[in-house]
C-alpha cells in the first residue's frame, strides 16, 4: 500500500505543477478578473464603456440589483440639489454578490479597469458561509487569491460563527483553493464565459442602468409569510440592541479590509459610503454593528430598522423575504436617496 | 451519494483504508455500514424499504433450501411477490393509476383515485433484481442460502453497485465477502485506473453532452429535423458514457478492495447487429433477462412464432423495467422487433451481400453493419430520451421530413462546446477501437515508469480541466 500511496502523492504533485503552468500560460492570460461570475459580465462591460456618463456607483448584492432604481435615485437627489454637479448613478448590484466577492469586484474595477467615480455606495453585508452545494461553482471562489484568501480566512476566524462552523468553512475554503490550484472544471467555465461573451444581454441592463424590478407575486405561502415575519423581528431586535451590540468585539480583519477599500478609493478621489440593508437574522446584525459603529455617520446610510422603514416590511411591497417588489423598490430608493441627501447636506 | 460528489471524494479513501486496516472478521460490517451511509445520502428513510425486502428474501432463501415440493415453490412465490410488490408500489403504481384514469375518462366513468405522492427510491430496480436472482438461484439449487444476515444484506447493498449495478448473481459475489482480501497493488492500481476512465466518460463527455441535449429534447418543437438527428446521435454517446462510466467506477471501486464485479459494457457501438449490441450493452441486465425470463419461456428452442414472441416479450419487459412510461415500453418493444427482424432477414441479408459482392470486402461489410446497427439503436433511443410519446412522435416526424437536411448549429450549440464534444467522442472511440486490437492497459503498463507517469498525469490534467464537476446524477439512477 505504501508504494501505491507514494505514487499517488507523486502524481498529485506533478498534476498540481502541470496545472499551475497551464494556469499561468493560459487562464491568467485569457480570463479577466470577473470571469467566475458570469452575472457581472454585462454590467462590467457596460460600465467600462460608459463610465464617463456616471459619477456614482452602487455595488452590492441582489438587494441593490432589484431594489435600487438609479433613474429615480438621481431624480430625487437632483431635484433638491440645484448645484452644477448632478448625480448620475449606476446600479452594479449582482445576485448573491456579498463580501468578499463584492469588494474584490469593486477593487478590480478601480485597479484593473482604472475606473473612477465621485462616490461609491457599497452595500454592507455579513460574510456568507460557504455552502456545500456551492462547492463546485466558481462563484464561490474565483476571487480567491493570496490576498483575498488571507482576508477571508482571518475574517472567518474573527466572525461570530460557532467554532465548528468556522472549522467547516475554513476546510471548505481550503478544498476550494485546492480545486482552483488544480483548475478543476475550469475550462468548462471558460467555455461558458466565452459563450456569454458572444451574446451579452446589455439592452435591459442599459435601459434601467443596472436595476431590474421584481413583479409582485400573486400570493405568498404561510412559510413565506413566516420568513418575512422573521426578517421583521430580526430588524426590531437589532434596532433595540443597536448600541449594545455596537460595543461587542469587532471583526477586525473585516473592518481593516473595508478600511483598505476606503483608502484605495480616496486615492482615486472617490468618496465611499456604506449602505446597510435589512439582514435575514439577528446574528448578521450582531456581526455588522460593531463594524458599523466605527464608520463615521457621514459615511453610512442605514435602511434596516423597522421603526423608520415600515413599508419595506409590508408584504404588499415584498417580492420575497429578502427583496422588495417594484413598488417597494420605489420606496427603498427613496429611503436611500434621502439618506444620501442627509449626508450630503449635513457633512 | 454520487460518485462524482465531494462527499464521495472523502468517503471512498476513508472506507478503503479502513477496509484494509480492519481485521477480516469486521470487514463485512464496515462495508455494510458504509453501504448504508452511501444509500442514506439520498433519502435516508428509504433504507427501511431495503431492510424489509432484504429480510423477506433472506428468510425466503433459508426456507426454500430447507423445504421440498410445493412448499418450496410457495416460499419462492412469496419472495418474488413481495419484491415485485415494492417495485409495483414505488415505481409502477402511478403509471397504472394514470392509465386507468385516462381509460376511465375515455369511457366517461367516474374514477377519483389520485396519484401517490412518492419519490422512487434510488436504484430500486437494480437491487430488487439482485434480490430476485438470489432467491431464484437458491430455488434452482445453484447456490446455497446465505446464513449470515449481515453478509446477505451486504450482497444486496454493496455500495459500489447498489444504485446502478452491475446486477450481480450470488455465485459471483457472495463468496467474495468471505474471502480475505489482502492489499494487492495490481488490483488497486487497475481499479483506480478504471475509476479514472469512468470519471472521464462521465464528467468530460456525458455531462458535457447533457448540456447540449437536454434543452433540445425538452423543447423538440423548436428545433429542425437535422438538429434532432444530430442531437439523438449525441444522446447515444451520452447514455453510453454516463452508464458505462458509472459501471467503470463501480467495478473499479470494488477492484481496489479486491472484489471482482462482472463486466457491464463491451464497446457496444462496435456491434455489427442489434443482437450483438445486446450482448455488449448493460450485460448484467441483458443476461438477467436471458436467464430469468427468456430461457424459462423457452428461449429459441421452441417454434418459430413462439421464439419471436419470447424475444418480443423479453424486450418489452426490459423496457418496462427501465421506466414506468410508455416511451420505455415502446423502446423495449422496438428493440424486440429489431431482433425478430434480424432473425427473419438473416438469409436475405446474406444473399444481398453476395449479390452486390460485399462479402468479398469484409471490412466494408463490417463497417456498414456497424453503421446500420448504430442508426437503429440511436433511432430507438429517441423513445428512451423523449419526455413524452407526443415528443417522440414529433421528433420522428421531423426526422422523416425534408427538415432533416436543415441543421443550424448556432441555434443550440456554441463552437467551443461543439469542438470539445466531437473531439472527445472521437478520442473515446479511437481509444476503444485501439483497445479492441491491443490491450491498452497492458501496453501502457509495459512502458518505462516515467512514460506511464507522464501519461497518467496528462490524463488527470485533461480530466480535471475539461470535466464538469457539478455533481450531476447518473441517468440510470432513475431506474
Amino acid at each position: 500500500m505504501k508504494k501505491l500511496l507514494i505514487k499517488i502523492a507523486g502524481l498529485i504533485i506533478i498534476v498540481a505543477a502541470l496545472n499551475t503552468v497551464i494556469n499561468h500560460l493560459f487562464y491568467n492570460k485569457k480570463l479577466p478578473y470577473y470571469w467566475g461570475n458570469i452575472n457581472t459580465l454585462d454590467k462590467r462591460n457596460f460600465i467600462v464603456k460608459n463610465h464617463t456618463k456616471f459619477n456614482t456607483l452602487f455595488i452590492g448584492s441582489s438587494k441593490l440589483h432589484y431594489q435600487l432604481n438609479p433613474v429615480l435615485f438621481d431624480s430625487i437627489v437632483n431635484s433638491v440639489d440645484t448645484g452644477k454637479d448632478k448625480i448620475r448613478s449606476y446600479n452594479f448590484g449582482v445576485d448573491g454578490m456579498m463580501p468578499p466577492e463584492s469588494l474584490y469586484i469593486y477593487k478590480s474595477l478601480l485597479e484593473k479597469d482604472s475606473l473612477s467615480f465621485k462616490t461609491a455606495i457599497i452595500e454592507l453585508n455579513f460574510l456568507p458561509a460557504i455552502e456545500t452545494k456551492n462547492m463546485f461553482t466558481w462563484r464561490r471562489y474565483y476571487w480567491l487569491n493570496k490576498d483575498t484568501y488571507h482576508e477571508y480566512t482571518s475574517s472567518l476566524l474573527a466572525s461570530k460563527y460557532s467554532f465548528p462552523l468556522k472549522v467547516w468553512n475554513l476546510s471548505l475554503l481550503d478544498v476550494l483553493a485546492i480545486q482552483k490550484l488544480y483548475n478543476i472544471g475550469k475550462f468548462n467555465e471558460y467555455v461558458e464565459f466565452k459563450k456569454d461573451e458572444f451574446l451579452p444581454d446589455t439592452s435591459k441592463e442599459a435601459t434601467l442602468l443596472g436595476f431590474k424590478p421584481l413583479h409582485h407575486p400573486k400570493s405568498f405561502s404561510a412559510q413565506e409569510i413566516q420568513k418575512m415575519q422573521d426578517v421583521k423581528s430580526a430588524s426590531i431586535i437589532a434596532d433595540d440592541n443597536y448600541n449594545k451590540w455596537s460595543d461587542e468585539s469587532e471583526n477586525k480583519t473585516y473592518a481593516a479590509y473595508l478600511n483598505q477599500i476606503v483608502v484605495l478609493s480616496q486615492k482615486k478621489g472617490i468618496r465611499v459610503i456604506f449602505l446597510l440593508p435589512t439582514q435575514w437574522n439577528v446574528k448578521q446584525y450582531r456581526e455588522l454593528f460593531p463594524i458599523l459603529d466605527n464608520i463615521p455617520e457621514r459615511d453610512k446610510i442605514l435602511v434596516f430598522n423597522y421603526k423608520d422603514h415600515q413599508p419595506l416590511f409590508d408584504p404588499q411591497n415584498l417580492f420575497d423575504n429578502s427583496h422588495v417588489d417594484s413598488a417597494g423598490a420605489r420606496i427603498y430608493t427613496g429611503y436611500v436617496a434621502r439618506g444620501f441627501m442627509k449626508i450630503r447636506y449635513k457633512h | 451519494m454520487l460518485f462524482n460528489s465531494f462527499a464521495f471524494l472523502v468517503f471512498f479513501p476513508v472506507v478503503t483504508l479502513l477496509y484494509f486496516l480492519l481485521p477480516h472478521k469486521f470487514r463485512w460490517f464496515l462495508l455494510l455500514t458504509a453501504s448504508c451511509v452511501f444509500y442514506m445520502f439520498f433519502i435516508p428513510q428509504y433504507i427501511i424499504i431495503l431492510f424489509v425486502t432484504i429480510t423477506i428474501d433472506y428468510w425466503a432463501g433459508i426456507k426454500i433450501a430447507s423445504s421440498t415440493g410445493i412448499v418450496r415453490k410457495r416460499y419462492l412465490i412469496i419472495s418474488i411477490i413481495s419484491t415485485i410488490l415494492v417495485l409495483a408500489i414505488f415505481k409502477y403504481a402511478n403509471f397504472f393509476n394514470s392509465n386507468v384514469s385516462a381509460l376511465a375518462h375515455f369511457l366517461h366513468w367516474n374514477y377519483s383515485i389520485g396519484a401517490l405522492n412518492i419519490i422512487l427510491p434510488i436504484g430500486l430496480s437494480f437491487h430488487t433484481f439482485q434480490s430476485l436472482s438470489y432467491v431464484v438461484e437458491v430455488y434452482r439449487g445453484k447456490h446455497p442460502p446465505e446464513k449470515n444476515y449481515g453478509i446477505y444484506s451486504l450482497y444486496v447493498m454493496f455500495y459500489p453497485q447498489l444504485v446502478a449495478g452491475p446486477i450481480e448473481r450470488p455465485q459471483n459475489i457472495l463468496y467474495q465477502f468471505y474471502e480475505h482480501h489482502k492489499f494487492n497493488y495490481e488490483d488497486a492500481a487497475r481499479g483506480l485506473k478504471q475509476m479514472a476512465w469512468g470519471f472521464f466518460k462521465k464528467l468530460v463527455i456525458a455531462d458535457r453532452l447533457a448540456a447540449i441535449i437536454n434543452p433540445v429534447y425538452n423543447h423538440p418543437g423548436h428545433y429542425s429535423g437535422g438538429t434532432l438527428v444530430f442531437v439523438t446521435l449525441l444522446f447515444a454517446q451520452q447514455i453510453y458514457c454516463d452508464f458505462s462510466g458509472y459501471s467503470d467506477i463501480a467495478i473499479g471501486i470494488a477492484r481496489v478492495m479486491g472484489f471482482r464485479l462482472m463486466k457491464n459494457f463491451d464497446s457496444p457501438y462496435f456491434s455489427r447487429s442489434v443482437s450483438e449490441f445486446w450482448t455488449r450493452w448493460h450485460i448484467s441486465l441483458s443476461t438477467w433477462f436471458r436467464d430469468y425470463v427468456y430461457i424459462p419461456m423457452g428461449g429459441s428452442r421452441v417454434t418459430k412464432w413462439r421464439w419471436y414472441y419470447n424475444l418480443f416479450i423479453t424486450f418489452l419487459l426490459s423496457g418496462f423495467w427501465h421506466g414506468a412510461n410508455w416511451t420505455f415500453v415502446i423502446w423495449g418493444g422496438l428493440n424486440g422487433l429489431y431482433l425478430i427482424a434480424e432473425v427473419i432477414t438473416k438469409e436475405w441479408r446474406k444473399k444481398l451481400s453476395k449479390a452486390i459482392g460485399l462479402h468479398h470486402i469484409p471490412i466494408v461489410e463490417g463497417y456498414l453493419q456497424t453503421f446500420i446497427t448504430v442508426i437503429l439503436i440511436s433511432f430507438a433511443w429517441i423513445f428512451f430520451r423523449a419526455n413524452t410519446l407526443a415528443d417522440a412522435s414529433l421528433i420522428i416526424s421531423k426526422i422523416l421530413s425534408p427538415d432533416v437536411f436543415n441543421i443550424n448549429f448556432s441555434r443550440f450549440i456554441d463552437p467551443y462546446s461543439l469542438c470539445l464534444c466531437i473531439g472527445f467522442i472521437l478520442l473515446l472511440e479511437l481509444i476503444q477501437g485501439y483497445h479492441k486490437r491491443i490491450n491498452l492497459v497492458r501496453y501502457v503498463a509495459e512502458k518505462p515508469s516515467y512514460v506511464r507517469f507522464a501519461l497518467y498525469a496528462i490524463f488527470l490534467v485533461v480530466l480535471l480541466n475539461f470535466g464538469i464537476f457539478s455533481s450531476k446524477g447518473f441517468i440510470y439512477f432513475q431506474f
